[in-house]
């Protein structure tokens, strides 16, 4: 048998056993528990059969003597449930006014003979007058709430301890009298067919208030589906409708102000086709109708659009939209104006490009640059927010889309922020723009890893020879990602000068590092592939993989 | 009178315990369901066209680990090849599958093995070999040959011959939706002052859906219940949980069917850890230490896009495994960065979220079963307060009903994927029985996880049987 087996069997054993023994406990410390019902208390014994006359209790009375307290009970039941049952029969048929169901353990008692021989003559207001030991109490009620029944108010100044706090069971008695008034009240307009259940179950077992409680829970929780349902059923329907809506009216305007532009109607004939345009869903279909012309319509046709938009008010609406304190709103009045009412646009969008929401302050930028051919990129000098990536690629998207002017972006390298130098970088590589090449080069020195590395690939895409030497010099310091670019810039702008340098990264033995070297060496031409084999007898052949890596194409 | 102490403070710990958990998923479904609907406003005004055609677009390398997946390897590849980016490789690692994979793969696509050097960043196991095609129009796929060595070493060795700088880990049975790597690389090239590391998607459950060569076409209810059950619970977590955590800064856990990382990052961390079954969650926590260590700002990202579809288990035999090994997962990786819990050093990670994970996902089963051993006790002894019984378990039914069905509308109100009301009503019916039939599994595979994982020492990812999509009614 392996070690885990018999580990496991193990645990089988003392967790079989871990169970028994709770259950042998549970049933040591649970079954020898008994319930009692005490009927009155006193600090003189007092005398039994007038104690039962007076209450027009049957059955017999037992005593118990503690803490110089006699306590008087009947019953003796195993379970709390069989002692409450009994309790509420006792109260509703004799006289007591009030019982306590007790739990006790190993209780003493006296004989009962012993104790109908032996009481001494009390008086009856001792018996009103209850007042409990605090530390029988505690042995006795931990964990259990004494339930106290009555249909009569109780003795006042009555009071009991329960885990040392002090409770006044006269007011929780006249609620829970008052709730059994009001209970006993319901009963009555109970039809008599269900009047048994409900008596046998808010009587006999559940209190009144739980049996509201749950119906409250049950009650939420239908409406609670309710709404769900009611919601989903309503937004499929919506959203249908709407749809439906949207295709009619979209239909009917798109053809009219179709017909506008092609010139086969004037602009009361169109609007007379225009129904209720005023209305703001209308007037929404009608600005995407018009950003849709504006995107698919060239020439003359494209040029009647913002005519379109600003006769039929809507550049109003958009710039509503712009001044939302709503970013999603911002976005689509931003869009509007741009494509729709630019001059409109030029006056709000200034404003936006440093909006602290990004995705606010990214569309003004992208609507800049496309508002702005002559100098898209003005607004670097005053931007404080970020430019992003994302909004990078928008921009160079509209920039190219519409062929704007470019400017010179090395003007824009000495920016603090980072995003618009590398930016500018990348378009100095796009666009081989090599009139600023010294600017370009300091970038080699930036402390931003991004920056430094762009820079390196502008040396390399650009073929400035010139920053061969920076390369070289950096190369120690720079991170494993710029080190492979420099190395790969070595293909462009290396030769036989550079051999050494190159020949060292091999001799490192980093594998990432030795892979481009090869390659660099591979396409700087014949003397770098002479180089190379040269390289790989000097190391007996432990470029063999390298070189026929690097000479497949796929790879 | 000890043993009464003893049951107060038991109750005490199972009442506060409840509230706790349901106060805890109240608020993050809050949180969660403002992220949902902000995230919905931000992505109708996203234009990809953009992104498409720039130059400037990153590559993205798929790697995707196959073990034994002869059976659909070739039509997943085809759906991978059709996505919608404009620049992206494949990388299929064949970690030592024992039926013809490879061969298939092979065959289909016109491969053959290639001289490559592989710089072993991030250990792993052996590869025999490196595949090429012959044909141009596969020639963004690299397929690799190794010796088995597990999900996490395969990644590892897909990371290593990656040639872009962010990676996608996939299961390579899940569908990719078209778009997905355009909305998955969006938050990189968003982000601000904070490094983005690490941002997943929405997985959701591809049985009883419509499959056309391997993209999603129509989604359908499952028909059986276990799937339907596993459909609400994946809405409910990615919906009312993830969004949340995402909104907090508390993401943990990016599944390990969809998720596109910083490649640089991961290689930094060490890469997948091979000696956890929940590698995903383990290197997520990993990489977000490592940020923190080195007093870098990051932001770990989730979008509620349904981007992966993927295919659940059926049978009772092998969603037991599954839930099995993610318990394992989760119980490794909660103690191999014990140093997280309740640490301030890691702000929302190590004071709300390794917490949570540890009350909430480890020992909820355990609590569950501590309690209903109670209650049997209580039966037995005649001691439970039958009336207060059926208040609380009628509170609290109500309440996990509640979070099903809430998710369920917020699904539909976001995405209208399920196009008729029949389809909403099953799925409803469905959350109303889970209780019932589903969780009492649920917690047992949790139990069973706490003991093979404690007592077995069980580390193996066991078989998970795949089927192959099903083609709907």
């Amino acid at each position: 048998m392996t070690l885990r087996r018999i580990t496991i069997n193990k645990f089988k054993i003392v967790g079989v056993s871990l169970c028994i023994l709770i259950f042998w406990t549970s049933f040591n410390v649970y079954g020898n528990q008994k319930y009692i019902i005490q009927i009155a208390a006193s600090k003189t014994p007092l005398n039994i059969n007038e104690l039962a006359q007076k209450k027009s209790i049957t059955g017999s009375i037992k005593e118990i003597k503690g803490n110089d307290w006699y306590r008087y009970y009947v019953g003796n039941f195993n379970s709390y449930n069989e002692a409450s049952l009994y309790a509420k029969e006792l109260v509703n048929k004799s006289e007591l006014k009030n019982v306590f169901i007790r739990k006790i353990e190993n209780v003493p008692e006296y004989n009962e003979k012993d104790k109908y021989n032996n009481l001494t003559e009390q008086s009856t207001d001792s018996i009103t007058k209850i007042k409990i030991n605090n530390s029988l109490q505690n042995e006795a009620m931990i964990g259990h709430k004494q339930e106290s029944i009555s249909t009569d108010t109780i003795v006042k100044d009555s009071t009991y301890y329960n885990n040392n706090q002090t409770k006044k069971i006269s007011s929780e008695n006249n609620s829970v009298s008052n709730l059994d008034d009001f209970e006993k009240n319901l009963s009555n307009y109970i039809p008599n067919f269900i009047k048994d259940i409900f008596n046998s179950y808010s009587k006999e077992k559940y209190n009144f208030r739980v049996i509201l409680l749950f119906l409250l829970i049950v009650f939420l929780f239908i409406l609670n589906v309710i709404n769900v349902l009611l919601i989903l059923i309503y937004s499929n329907q919506t959203q249908n409708s709407t749809d439906r809506y949207v295709l009619v009216h979209k239909n009917i305007y798109e053809s009219a102000l179709m017909s506008y532009v092609l010139g086969e109607t004037n602009w009361e004939q169109t609007l007379k086709k225009l129904k209720k345009y005023n209305l703001p869903q209308n007037r929404e279909i009608l600005s995407s109708i018009l950003l849709n012309f504006h995107e698919n319509l060239r020439g003359v046709a494209d040029q009647m659009v913002p005519e379109i938009f600003v006769k039929l008010g809507l550049h109003h609406d958009a710039i509503k939209e712009a001044n939302s304190k709503h970013y999603y709103k911002k976005v689509a009045g931003i869009k509007k104006l741009t494509f729709l009412y630019p001059e409109g646009a030029m006056q709000i969008i200034p404003q936006l490009l440093n909006d602290p929401e990004d995705i606010v302050s990214a569309e003004a930028q992208t609507a800049f640059v496309r508002l702005n051919p002559e100098n898209p990129f003005d607004f670097f000098n005053a931007l404080t927010r970020p430019f992003t990536r994302w909004t990078q690629i928008t921009a160079f998207y509209i920039f190219q889309l519409h062929r704007r002017n470019i400017p010179s972006f090395a003007n824009y390298l000495d920016s603090q922020n980072t995003n618009v130098r590398n930016f500018s970088l990348r378009m100095i590589i796009f666009f081989q723009q090599l009139e600023n090449i010294p600017e370009v080069l300091n970038m080699i020195n930036c402390e931003v890893e991004s920056t430094r590395f762009l820079a390196i690939k502008a040396i390399n895409d650009l073929r400035l020879y010139n920053g061969k030497s920076l390369l070289k010099d950096k190369f120690q310091d720079e991170t494993q990602k710029n080190k492979i670019e420099i190395i790969k810039a070595f293909s462009n702008i290396g030769d036989k000068e550079d051999f050494d340098f190159l020949k060292e990264i091999i001799l490192s033995g980093n594998v990432s590092l030795t892979l481009e070297v090869c390659r660099s060496l591979y396409y700087m031409g014949s003397e770098g592939k002479e180089k190379l084999n040269q390289l790989n007898e000097e190391m007996n052949g432990e470029l063999e993989l390298f070189i026929a890596h690097i000479s497949d194409p796929r790879n | 009178m000890e043993l009464q102490y003893f049951k107060t403070i038991f109750e005490y710990i199972f009442m506060l315990y409840a509230i706790t958990i349901l106060i805890a998923y109240f608020i993050l479904a809050i949180v969660s369901s403002r992220e949902l609907f902000h995230n919905i406003r931000i992505s109708k005004n996203t234009n990809y066209d953009a992104i498409l055609s720039s130059p400037f677009t990153p590559q993205i390398s798929i790697i995707a680990p196959a073990f034994n997946e002869s059976l659909n390897i070739v039509e997943n590849i085809k759906a991978l090849l059709g996505l919608y980016y404009p620049s992206f490789e494949i990388v299929i690692v064949n970690d030592g599958s024992k039926d013809n994979t490879l061969q298939k793969t092979i065959e289909a696509f016109d491969l053959e093995k290639v001289p490559f050097v592989i710089d072993y960043k991030i250990q792993c196991n052996k590869v025999l070999g490196v595949y090429k095609s012959r044909k141009n129009a596969y020639s963004n796929l690299t397929v690799i040959d190794k010796i088995n060595g597990g999900k996490a070493d395969a990644l590892n060795s897909g990371i290593n011959i990656a040639n872009s700088d962010y990676f996608i880990a996939i299961d390579v049975d899940s569908i990719i939706d078209r778009h997905a790597l355009n909305k998955l690389i969006k938050p990189f090239f968003e982000e601000t002052d904070k490094k983005v590391i690490a941002v997943g998607g929405v997985i959701q459950i591809a049985n009883g859906c419509k499959i056309e060569d391997g993209q999603l076409v129509e989604v359908d209810v499952p028909d059986k219940l276990l799937p339907k059950f596993q459909v609400i619970e994946y809405t409910r977590t990615f919906l009312f949980e993830r969004m949340g955590w995402s909104r907090l800064d508390g993401l943990l856990l990016i599944s390990g069917a969809l998720g596109l990382f910083d490649k640089q990052v991961v290689i930094e961390c060490g890469g997948y850890n091979n000696n956890t079954v929940g590698e995903d969650m383990e290197l997520v926590v990993r990489m977000r230490k490592y940020m923190t260590d080195n007093n870098q700002k990051y932001k770990v990202i989730y979008i509620p896009d349904p981007l992966c579809w993927t295919e659940s288990p059926s049978s009772l035999k092998i969603l037991g495994r599954q839930r099995n090994r993610w318990t394992r997962g989760l119980i490794d990786t909660i103690f191999l960065h014990k140093n997280l819990f309740f640490n301030p050093k890691y702000r929302t990670m190590g004071m709300l979220s390794h917490p949570f994970w540890v009350f909430f996902a480890w020992l909820a089963p355990i609590i569950e079963i501590m309690g209903l051993m109670y209650f049997l006790v209580l039966i037995i002894f005649g001691e439970l307060n039958w009336p207060f019984f059926i208040v609380m378990l009628s509170f609290i039914y109500f309440f996990a009903i509640f979070f099903s069905i809430y998710a369920i509308l917020f699904d539909h109100l976001a995405y209208h994927r399920y196009k008729k009301r029949k389809m909403l009503l099953k799925l409803m019916i469905a959350a109303w029985i889970e209780p019932f039939i589903y969780h009492p599994f649920v917690v047992y595979w949790g139990i069973r996880g706490n003991f093979d994982y404690f007592i077995r020492k069980k580390k193996a990812w066991g078989n998970m049987t795949r089927t192959g999509f099903t083609k709907p009614n």
